[in-house]
Parts: C-alpha cells; sequence; structure tokens
C-alpha cells in the first residue's frame, strides 16, 4: 500500500540518531519558549528560526517541527500553575487544569497534561497521514453555510454549556461577538470600532482576550482575599492517586478527539 | 421607591446596556445597507440593539426577583493592576524595555496588602535583567531596551 511505503521512506530518513536528537533538542527549546505566556507555536517558530539556518533541510524541518509540539505543550503549564493561557488552545487546560493546580494535584494536572499531549500528537500524525486526502477533499466542500452552521452551532453550546443565568450567557454572547467586530469589515474595508488605532485594524487576538479574562481576573479575585484563603498552590511534586488517574486518562482520551480535529484544520 | 433585589444581576444589565448604547454610539457612522445588502453598520447595530434588551431584560428581572448581593471589593488595588498594564502599553515605545517592566513591577506589587519595598525592587531589578536577557539578547526581537 501507499501509505506503509511512504511512511517507511519517511522513518527511514528521519530515524537517524543526529535527527533524533536535533527532535529532542528542537522540543525542549519549543517547550521552554512555549511556556511564556502569550507565545503561542506560531510565534515560537518564528522567533527560533533562525536557530536551524546552519543544518540540512531534513534537519531543520526535523527541529521546526519538534519546536511546534514543544510550543504547542508549554503553552498547558502556565495555564495549569497560574491560569493564563499560553496560546488559543490552552484555554481549556485552564478550566480543569488550574482548579486541580488549585486543590494540590498540580503535579498530576501536569501529568496528564504532558501524556495527553504525547497521545493526541501521535493519534494526530497517524490520522493526518492516513486520512489526508479525504480530509482534503472534505475541506475543499466547506463553505459560508457549513462555517455559519458550525459557529452556530459554537454559540449555542456556549450558552447551554454555561453556569447560571441563561439571560447572562446570551448577553455575554453577543458582547463577545460585539468585541469580534473590532477591526476592518472584510465587504467594505470599513474600520469598526478602532478608535483610529492602527494596532485595532486586525481585531482583537484571542491571546491576549484570554489572557485577560483569565488571568487578570484571577490577579483580581485572589487580592481581595487573604493570605491564607487565597488560591495558592500546594504540592507540585504530590502523585495522583488512583480514581484521579483514571479520570485523566478519560479526559486524554476525549482530548484527543478534539486535538485531531483541530490538527486537521491547521494542516489544512 | 423601587428596591432592588438582585444588585449582582441589577448592573450586569446596566453594564450591557451601558456597552450596547456606546457600540450604538460609536457605530453610528457606518452605513446600515438593507437586510439583502448588509452595510457594515448592520451586524453592529442589530448585536448592540440586541445588547440592550438583553441588559433590560435582566435589570428589570433584578428588581422583581432577589439574588446574591456584590461582594465587597477593594477599588485601589484594582486600579494598580489594571495601570500597571497601561503603563507598560504607553511606556514601553518611550522608555524602553528595562525601564518599563521595572515600573510596571513596581506599581504591580502596589496593589498587594503586604508589599515590602526591599522585595518589590530586588524582584523588579530580576525581572527586567531576565527579559531583557531572555527577549533581546536570546531571542533577538526588536525591542528597545533603553531609550536614553
Amino acid at each position: 500500500m501507499d501509505l506503509f511505503a511512504n511512511l517507511a521512506t519517511g522513518f527511514g530518513a528521519a530515524v537517524t540518531p543526529v535527527n533524533l536528537g536535533f527532535c529532542l533538542f528542537g522540543c525542549l527549546i519549543g517547550t521552554l519558549i512555549g511556556v511564556l505566556p502569550g507565545i503561542g507555536p506560531i510565534a515560537t517558530i518564528a522567533m527560533l528560526l533562525p536557530v536551524t539556518f546552519g543544518l540540512s533541510p531534513l534537519g531543520a524541518l526535523i527541529m521546526l517541527a519538534g519546536i511546534y509540539y514543544g510550543a504547542q505543550y508549554g503553552g498547558s503549564t502556565t495555564a495549569i500553575l497560574v491560569n493564563l493561557p499560553g496560546e488559543s488552545s490552552s484555554v481549556v487546560t485552564c478550566i480543569d487544569g488550574y482548579r486541580m493546580a488549585q486543590k494540590g494535584r498540580a503535579g498530576a494536572a501536569l501529568a496528564i497534561a504532558a501524556v495527553g499531549s504525547f497521545f493526541a500528537g501521535c493519534v494526530g500524525t497517524i490520522l493526518i497521514a492516513a486520512f489526508a486526502p479525504v480530509l482534503a477533499a472534505f475541506a475543499v466542500k466547506f463553505r459560508s453555510p457549513e462555517y455559519f452552521a458550525l459557529m452556530l452551532f459554537g454559540l449555542i453550546a456556549a450558552v447551554i454549556l454555561a453556569h447560571g443565568s441563561v439571560v447572562k450567557a446570551v448577553g455575554m454572547v453577543i458582547l463577545g461577538l460585539l468585541v469580534g467586530l473590532v477591526g476592518t469589515e472584510s465587504q467594505s474595508a470599513t474600520a469598526r470600532f478602532t478608535f483610529g488605532v492602527p494596532e485595532l485594524y486586525d481585531g482583537v487576538d484571542f491571546v491576549p482576550l484570554a489572557m485577560g479574562l483569565f488571568g487578570l481576573a484571577e490577579i483580581l479575585s485572589n487580592l481581595d482575599r487573604r493570605r491564607d484563603q487565597r488560591g495558592d498552590l500546594t504540592g507540585v511534586e504530590e502523585g495522583g492517586e488512583e480514581a484521579g488517574e483514571r479520570r485523566g486518562a478519560d479526559r486524554v482520551q476525549r482530548g484527543v478527539t478534539l486535538q485531531a480535529d483541530e490538527h486537521a484544520g491547521e494542516q489544512r | 421607591m423601587v428596591r432592588v433585589r438582585s444588585p449582582q444581576d441589577f448592573w450586569a444589565g446596566i453594564l450591557f446596556i451601558v456597552f450596547g448604547c456606546a457600540a450604538l454610539w460609536i457605530g453610528r457612522g457606518y452605513a446600515f445597507g438593507t437586510l439583502t445588502k448588509m452595510g457594515p453598520g448592520y451586524l453592529p447595530t442589530a448585536l448592540s440593539w440586541a445588547l440592550v434588551a438583553i441588559g433590560g431584560v435582566l435589570t428589570a428581572r433584578a428588581l422583581a426577583i432577589d439574588g446574591p448581593a456584590i461582594e465587597r471589593s477593594q477599588v485601589m488595588p484594582q486600579l494598580f493592576i489594571l495601570a500597571a498594564i497601561v503603563l507598560f502599553a504607553l511606556l514601553i515605545e518611550r522608555l524602553g524595555l528595562a525601564f518599563a517592566v521595572v515600573l510596571v513591577a513596581v506599581t504591580a506589587s502596589l496593589a498587594s496588602r503586604d508589599m515590602r519595598w526591599s522585595e518589590t525592587i530586588a524582584l523588579a531589578l530580576g525581572i527586567a535583567a531576565l527579559c531583557v536577557l531572555l527577549f533581546v539578547h536570546l531571542l533577538g526581537q526588536p525591542f528597545m531596551v533603553w531609550a536614553f
């Protein structure tokens, strides 16, 4: 079969000690840079591009892939420990990862994030390798009606999944849509809600918004509590209990489906 | 005299109304268009009115149904945190990275109720040195380090 022959060729070229070393090194510095809040995989690759200039094309590509995966994973560390999402995909990690860290299970949360990242990366890569042609054919058929349906689904899901008052949830969704309107309008290039600030012409980026909503809100609400009531982190070292670990595995599996989806979207 | 029974919902509603009205006022110049040929102002106007309506419902409901009170909160520390971010945005291009980071660290530390000057200054200088080393020297980002 074509697929296996191609994979064999790829592995034959990539699996040498030197290339694996490049991958390890790329992954390591990618994680180190990706940990910095607000610096996602794209920014990390852009900054570390010069590092790969001296390498052979194959080695450079392998190292960039390592940097990408490292940075993708690195964002989850700050999301778990300080509730600051490093990039848009680790916003979800904030929600349960940070709660675990507050209960003194930061070590378990970090471990789940690492194992989940590895597992999801593997599954996503296999899926892409196997189904890329089929997915590409499907992706071309994805037009405005489908995007509209997807967004409508997302907004309705946001209202349904919100805690508390439904009216407030609808209001926040509308407010979010209004924030999304900031920037240049696509049909007539009218600058909307930009206040003449050139930086706003591209719209409000998702990462600063998420950092403001999650990180800043956490800081502001911590200010009102005394030191002993605060959600301080304790016991990062502590190992996970049986039940927690098993639930973690469930979570990883649930995440993999989404991650594979996201991969398909990014590599399209 | 009308009594506010649910202060949280009441002020949330007022905020929605304020945001909606502000968006309506800022967006008053955008061409509205028609339903079949929407202008750049169509969606903003529709969303703003929807936001005002939601805010109205929330406010009205807060007068009828009991709800939780708003927790007392200290305004000054919160202002210091927000001021730190605004300061950084304003100063990074004028004073350079090193000074901006020191000022941000000091301003943000003022928000804490148990801050000590020696600790704060050490922290500010440490963070500034780290930022310059990491972003400018190791990652080669085009920041201006010193303005003078």
